[in-house]
């Protein structure tokens, strides 16, 4: 069931509107990411859900209790929202432990058993209760922050961007062990992030924002292969986004004629992912596959794993009116060389954007 | 795993929200409403003013201002700023320049030389100068004296400024083609304005409000004769008349430096961190730089000391009456505690708005805490000796209205210091504690005061190194029987026992040596270094 409902919110800053009638169902025990680039609003979001800014208009329902209606608010503090901020936000004049027990009452029993307890779950060496927090690494201090805000076992757990400051190499590790431990204590969660990789992971559902308004909200999967619109589509990966022209359930592009995932007619905008497109070399000989197009490789740009491809097509498709070069990226090994005669043969569906 | 389809049913949460939902705002009302208390109490002086304008009448007024007298003291102490503060800025920035860009031997030693004259109040100066050259009076005694207490004001800032200057800057005007003394003026000396400026305010202010140095020197000021006026008829419309004379006087020099201070930009453009600065080369002039700051630290510190190292060896063990000594040490440290902390208290609601809520509003309220620093001890005082007697009588001469006037001396030093300290402490390190179930106010008391209190220690300090050193308020407010150090030296210089009040010279010095220390550290660790 729907466990946080926040329905038609507005928010402007003087003239700014930092976000317009954003409308966004959590399901109960459900992780979502808000995604978005810097300015989309996606931080407003989260501190009104917090209790830190007020809504001009709309209403934010936790659990079935009005948390915000318009103006009228609950202050932050009588929330119940647990929050792990950027860079931890730890209070440096206390001890790890300290930190930890910050939101725990002075008087309940065994205070010093829950805290250790905490320091477990969130898999920190209990040696570490005492240390202060700038002798701690990042990592660490993030562990401590979530441990700080389970700690008062809140309904709700806001995570602010709070891997973006962690090395790469140590981000995965941290992201991974957090959404385990929030997962066994079956906390419903909000990550926001500008990192659409992070968002596509750790989230059972992505809500993407942009200029404060909520673009599209789905399962990962739906919003990577089936984005409403074009910016969406190169928010989440990178996309081939071609014109196409539909006849007989196939869409005819630059790359060929491709299967498509609509019953549409006419003329549209259409996407692809570059791992969906295939590269495999031409033999002289081969019969010629009017369905499929070919070219010459101009341009390889080596970055590790995966490459920059770009393709000079040839023939011409409808008009004969030059054709742009086209850049995909795909995995490094098996290469053909520059100047090779390649066959592009695409897989899947291409996905159709209705608007367009 | 794909979310569970979720529907939202208008009916199922339009239950009665709870009673929490009709706090309105997450409010910084109760602080607004503070320093809005307090705003409305600093404008208590000028309210005097202004209101005692109006009671006066236009005719009685200008018969006041407007006559020979006023017209004296008005040239006097045009005269006394006009002279001082070029000399002051003259002598300051030589010394900084001298001390932070020159290979001159021993430069941090006479750096915090430079600044240690603030340690040794006004008065005392004036009262070492006198019984070094008792026929030493009038506007040349006056600059001389005023220019060696109070020069440090400048010092600080300039001296900060250059360190914090960007070498780049210099090499590049030197690579267009100037030389030495042209990149000087034409590259260095523009940025020091602010500084130079926001000094000479400073100094321009002391010297208005300073009674003491001018009693003892006998050169008359508006001070001078407000104090005159106010002990020979009490709260007579003379004293207040050329109260509002004073106030005028110091709105006009805030106007003044206001409208020199400019709009330019100062701060460096461009990213990177700036490289340690070049330091100049003396060679043959190591000697004359060497000449000067051994003379400004011979007139401004060896003087003082000397003279008060005479006295004590004249007085010998006979002039230190340890009864009366100790009440007035006792009675200062008192005053200084108790003043620095209602100062800091009252002070926490604007500090603490102006980091985490800056807005038009809060600026004026802002704004009206700064304006009541800079008027001197002597119109605060008779705004609140006609306030007490008028409206209030029982708080007249209670240690309370004292300690109240202080408070409104010393807020600006107090606002800065803790606005700056906290200022260092992440609002997301108080929206944590929010989060984590305490109060706002819960969480500005235990994480952002607690965080801020190194910071609001060295304010407190600052406040106290000032009431430590005020005269002209405690004079002329404090409760019968009162002795600080500051008003026995006082009362004794006026009876020409120098030997007995050397003493309490030293105990000031002494109590606002550390201070003055502390000062001196402050400024060099905000320039970074």
């Amino acid at each position: 069931m729907t466990f946080l409902t926040v329905t038609g919110i507005n928010k402007r800053y003087g003239k700014v509107v930092a976000l317009e009638d954003v409308t966004i169902d959590v399901p109960s025990g459900c992780r979502t990411a808000i995604v978005g680039h810097s300015g989309s609003g996606k931080t407003t979001l989260l501190r009104l859900i917090a209790g830190f800014e007020v809504p001009d208009s709309g209403t934010v329902v936790l659990d079935g209790k009005f948390l915000a209606d318009g103006a009228a608010v609950v202050p932050a503090h009588r929330r119940g929202i647990g929050i792990v901020a950027q860079h931890g936000a730890l209070f440096p004049h206390l001890t790890v432990g300290d930190n930890i027990g910050f939101g725990l009452d002075r008087n309940i029993p065994q205070r010093t058993e829950r805290i250790s307890a905490l320091m477990d779950l969130v898999e920190l060496a209990r040696s570490m209760r005492d240390r202060r927090p700038h002798e701690l690494s990042g990592g660490q201090q993030q562990r401590v922050a979530l441990a700080r805000a389970l700690a008062r076992q809140p309904k709700l757990m806001l995570l602010d961007e709070p891997f973006s400051a962690l090395d790469a190499g140590l981000r995965e590790g941290i992201r991974t062990s957090v959404a385990e431990v929030l997962n066994a204590q079956k906390i419903t969660t909000l990550l926001v992030t500008h990192d659409q990789a992070e968002a596509l992971s750790f989230a059972d559902q992505v809500a993407v924002l942009r200029d404060g308004k909520l673009l599209q909200i789905g399962s990962p999967r739906t919003l990577y292969l089936s984005p409403n619109d074009p910016y969406t589509a190169r928010f989440l990966g990178d996309a081939i986004i071609l014109d196409a022209e539909f006849s007989e359930g196939l869409a005819s592009c630059a790359l060929g004629r491709v299967k498509i995932d609509s019953a549409r007619i006419g003329t549209a905008k259409i996407m692809l992912r570059p791992e969906q497109v295939v590269l495999s070399p031409v033999s002289p000989n081969a019969p010629d596959d009017p369905d499929r197009r070919s070219g010459y490789i101009t341009r390889i740009e080596f970055g590790g794993a995966s490459c920059s491809i770009t393709i000079r097509l040839t023939g011409d498709i409808h008009d004969g009116s030059t054709k742009p070069a086209l850049v995909i990226r795909t995995a490094s090994v098996n290469l053909p060389p520059i100047g090779s005669h390649v066959q592009i043969c695409v897989l899947g569906e291409a996905h159709v954007f209705e608007g367009t | 795993m794909p979310p569970s389809q979720s529907v939202y049913e208008p009916g199922e949460h339009l239950q009665a929200p709870a009673a929490l939902l009709r706090r309105r705002r997450i409010s910084n009302a109760p602080a607004i409403l503070a320093a809005g208390i307090v705003s409305l109490f600093s404008l208590l002086p000028v309210g005097f003013v202004i209101w005692i304008g109006i009671q006066t009448g236009w005719e009685t007024a200008s018969a006041l201002i407007f006559r020979p007298r006023v017209g004296e003291l008005l040239i006097n102490t045009a005269m006394l700023l006009a002279v001082a503060i070029p000399i002051s800025i003259i002598l300051a920035v030589t010394l900084a320049w001298l001390t932070e860009r020159t290979d001159l031997p021993g430069a941090r030693i006479w750096s915090w030389f430079a600044v240690a004259p603030l340690a040794v109040p006004a008065f005392v100066h004036s009262y070492a100068w006198v019984s070094l050259i008792p026929g030493l009076h009038g506007l040349l005694g006056g600059v001389l004296v005023s220019v060696l207490a109070y020069f440090p004001f400048l010092y600080l800032p300039v001296s900060a400024q250059l360190r914090r200057l960007d070498p780049a800057m210099e090499d590049a005007a030197a690579s267009l083609g100037n030389g030495p003394w042209r990149v000087f003026f034409f590259a260095v000396l523009p940025q020091l304005r602010l500084a130079i400026c926001g000094g000479s305010l400073l100094v321009g202010l002391h010297l208005l409000a300073e009674y003491g140095l001018y009693v003892m020197i006998r050169f008359d000021t508006f001070t001078t004769a407000i104090v005159d006026q106010f002990q020979s008829a009490f709260n007579g419309p003379a004293a207040n008349m050329l109260g509002g004379v004073l106030v005028v006087c110091c709105f006009g020099l805030l106007g003044i430096e206001a409208l020199l201070r400019g709009n330019e930009r100062y701060a460096r453009v461009g990213s990177g961190a700036a490289r340690d600065p070049f330091k100049q080369k003396l060679g043959v002039l190591t000697l004359p730089a060497f000449l000067i700051v051994f003379a400004t630290a011979g007139l401004s510190l060896g003087v003082p000391f000397i003279t008060l190292a005479r006295w004590l060896i004249i007085g010998g063990f006979d002039s230190w009456r340890l009864d009366s000594i100790g009440t007035a040490l006792g009675q200062t440290i008192i005053f200084a505690l108790s003043g620095a902390l209602l100062t800091t208290i009252i002070s926490v609601p604007m500090a603490w708005l102006s980091v985490r809520a800056p807005g038009r509003f809060q600026r004026i309220m802002e704004a009206c805490h700064y304006y009541v620093g800079s008027l001197p001890g002597v119109v605060v005082a008779l705004a609140l000796v006609t306030v007490t007697v008028r409206v209030a009588l029982p708080l007249y001469q209670t240690i309370f209205t004292l300690l109240f006037a202080y408070a409104l001396l010393f807020l600006p030093r107090s606002l800065v210091g803790l606005r700056a300290s906290i200022a260092q402490v992440p609002i997301e390190l108080e929206q944590a504690a929010v989060a984590l179930g305490r109060s706002p106010a819960q969480a500005v008391m235990h994480i952002t005061m607690r965080l801020a209190a190194p910071g609001v220690a060295v304010s407190m300090a600052l406040v106290g190194l000032g009431i430590t050193n005020e005269l002209t308020a405690t004079l002329m407010l404090a409760p019968n029987g009162t002795r600080t150090l500051a008003m026995q030296f006082w009362s004794l210089t006026s009876e020409i026992d120098y030997v007995g009040a050397a003493p309490y010279a030293l105990m000031m010095v002494l109590l606002s040596l550390p201070m003055t220390l502390l000062l001196y550290a402050q400024s060099r660790r905000l320039s970074g270094r």
